[in-house]
């Protein structure tokens, strides 16, 4: 986009809670199954059935509100009225003018802070499956429905319109995910469904301060392609701008093969849901001790796990065989795939932070599970046979490559290799023996020739048939010459 | 399906009630009518309140009119909903209330009292329901009053 526009962009995230069951009613709350197997009369809308509350739903939004620094209030639930196949009551009861959680914030990794208005609780629907052709349905030849969905309790947290970018907006969702599944809250999986995002978009002049007339936008079903579904309907608006024709305020749909949004209704064909209160359910009044009670057992969140890392690896980097920074990105995937654990274990155990950071992130994330179930001192073990010089960086790979498929002591898997044919002492005799048989050579070494020192480690390399760390020998050599 | 089903199944109060419903839900009409009954509601439950305080319940009249005949107001529905104006208070409340049938009217058809109580007064309420019932005189058999609800149902 030209910099003489600017996007801004507010976001609604629909997620599945991680309940036992159901909002209203103690069907299961399960993703996968037969169709329309956990299904009863109330989640199936029959005449006389009457909704419960789901205690545990509730609680889980608490917990969610407090990690979004939101204000938690008395709620009331509202009857959202419209007639849909998937909604067999013909009303989705949800949150309206007095939601649970208000006035939050969540900050991105980068610093910035977004405004969140609300957090509200309401049931989500039955899933539409629509066969034939695109799978749309004008498309379809034939509609199904799986009531298994419906009344699965559903946290809507809508975003201020503080976002300005579509990496900004992938930023805020992926923090958003790991606050919610640090939380318990939700497994929060895109293509799963159990995490769904809608994105209102509009542009003005950069730097302006109105907003512009906004367009919903809805399927999105990636990371990926929530940040290609903005930036295209942020340039169709700037292009409908530039060609001085407005933009009208309406509903778009996402079409990800196409990689274009398309008018799904206007405003005037936008639905009246009538809202009223829903008098089958008392109004929802978390008490002071239930409150304290969620924020005392608050999860550590990701931006704190985070700076804990950070920190550790700073701190430890002083004493430690390897310097410079911590890169900020391995230390965000650490967070994400939770390995971040099983460092703070190994630097805590003397590990070197960076290259624990640096082996973890890169060989151990790459099997997260077996990552996550390594003990920290074992890791440790092997990282500082390593920074030791016991194991070359190719051999040390090759041993956290077995603990982590079969589990075992870095120390019988490297000796069971051959890897620990050499002790520090030999690699050091090794060492005086390539010097004295070169001293041409070892001469323009102590000049300062750099060329010299590749044919020297070859040497010792060729000697010990490839067990000797090169890094070792660099350091044996640069100890020589004083 | 929608359309016939709705038509045929629903007599022409049903109707009439699901679209005031709609209407006064509706976009634009919301504030002036759902919201300003809201209000109203508040008020009636505040007057009910300040009766309370001083009374541990009420009777009243259930109905304005002892039964008219069948069909009689069909067309003229203010007149019909007139017919509800004594229970229609305690149920906008939320306040609960019974009927107790108590004999004859001066047209010989059979009227009843209602007991209105506050807010969790049942237990009140089927006290003073209990010693009306043992006041009420006996509807006569004669005329169309039913001789029970069982009969009725036969």
């Amino acid at each position: 986009m030209s910099a003489d526009w600017e996007m801004v962009v507010g976001l609604e995230v629909h997620c599945e809670l991680a309940t036992a069951t159901k909002l209203f009613c103690s069907c299961r709350n399960a993703f996968g199954e037969e169709p329309n197997t956990n299904v009863c009369p109330v989640c199936l809308g029959l005449p006389g059935s009457l909704p419960v509350l789901n205690a545990a739903a509730v609680e889980l939004a608490m917990r969610v509100g407090d990690a979004l620094h939101c204000e938690i209030r008395r709620s009331i639930f509202h009857r959202k009225n419209y007639f849909y196949p998937d909604m067999p009551k013909d009303y989705q009861i949800s949150q309206y003018d007095e939601p649970i959680n208000v006035d939050g914030s969540l900050e991105l990794a980068g610093g910035a802070r977004v405004g969140i208005e609300r957090a509200h609780l309401e049931e989500d629907t039955g899933k539409t499956t629509h066969v034939g052709r695109g799978g749309r349905i004008h498309e379809a030849t034939e509609s199904l429905v799986d009531y298994n969905r419906a009344g699965v309790p559903l946290l809507e947290i809508v975003s201020a319109p503080d976002i300005r970018s579509a990496d900004q907006a992938r930023a805020y969702v992926g923090e958003l995910r790991g606050i919610l599944m640090a939380t318990g809250a939700s497994d929060a999986r895109m293509e799963e469904g159990s995490l769904r995002v809608d994105a209102n978009v509009s542009v003005r002049p950069a730097g302006g301060a109105e907003l512009g007339t906004r367009a919903e936008i809805k399927n999105m079903n990636s990371l990926r392609s929530l940040g290609r579904a903005i930036e295209h309907e942020a340039e169709r608006q700037v292009a409908l701008l530039e060609a001085g024709e407005p933009v009208v305020q309406e509903t778009r749909h996402w079409n990800e093969t196409q990689g274009r949004t398309s008018s799904l209704r206007s405003k005037e064909e936008a639905y009246d849901y009538r809202y009223f209160p829903e008098p089958d359910l008392l109004p929802v009044a978390p008490d002071e001790t239930w409150i304290s009670s969620v924020r005392a057992a608050a999860a550590t969140l990701p931006a704190e796990r985070r700076s804990r890392l950070s920190a550790a690896a700073a701190r430890g980097r002083a004493g430690g065989a390897t310097d410079g920074e911590v890169p900020a990105g391995l230390v965000a995937t650490l967070v994400e795939l939770d390995l971040d654990g099983l460092v703070l274990g190994a630097i805590d155990a003397g590990a070197d932070p960076k290259l624990a950071v640096n082996r973890a992130a890169n060989e151990a994330a790459a099997h997260p599970e077996a990552a996550r179930g390594l003990d920290p001192s074992a890791f440790a073990a092997l990282l500082s046979m390593e920074t030791s010089g016991r194991l070359s960086a190719t051999q040390a790979k090759t041993v956290l490559a077995q603990m982590l498929e079969e589990g075992g002591d870095p120390t019988d898997i490297a000796r069971a290799r051959g890897f620990e044919g050499l002790s520090e002492e030999a690699l050091a005799e090794t060492v005086d023996k390539i010097v004295a048989a070169n001293p041409e050579e070892w001469e323009r070494y102590r000049a300062g020739d750099p060329k010299v020192s590749q044919f020297l480690v070859g040497q010792v390399m060729r000697e010990t048939k490839g067990k000797a760390n090169g890094k070792a020998v660099m350091a044996l050599l640069a100890a020589r010459k004083g | 399906m929608y359309t016939a089903t709705r038509s045929a199944g629903f007599g022409s109060e049903v109707k009439r009630r699901i679209m005031l419903g709609t209407y006064a839900l509706s976009a634009g009409y919301y504030d002036a009518y759902y919201g300003q009954a809201q209000r109203v509601r508040t008020l009636i439950i505040r007057s009910f309140d300040a009766a309370y305080a001083g009374f541990d319940a009420l009777i009243a009249p259930t109905t304005p009119t002892t039964a008219f005949a069948l069909g009689s107001k069909t067309a003229d529905p203010l007149a019909m909903y007139l017919s509800d104006v004594c229970t229609v208070p305690s149920s906008l409340a939320g306040h609960p209330a019974m009927n107790v049938p108590f004999g004859p009217g001066d047209d010989g058809l059979p009227a009843g009292v209602q007991v209105l109580a506050p807010a969790r007064g049942e237990a009140v309420m089927f006290r003073v329901a209990a010693a009306l019932e043992a006041l009420a005189p006996d509807t006569p058999e004669a005329g169309i009053a039913p001789r029970s609800h069982t009969e009725v149902v036969r």
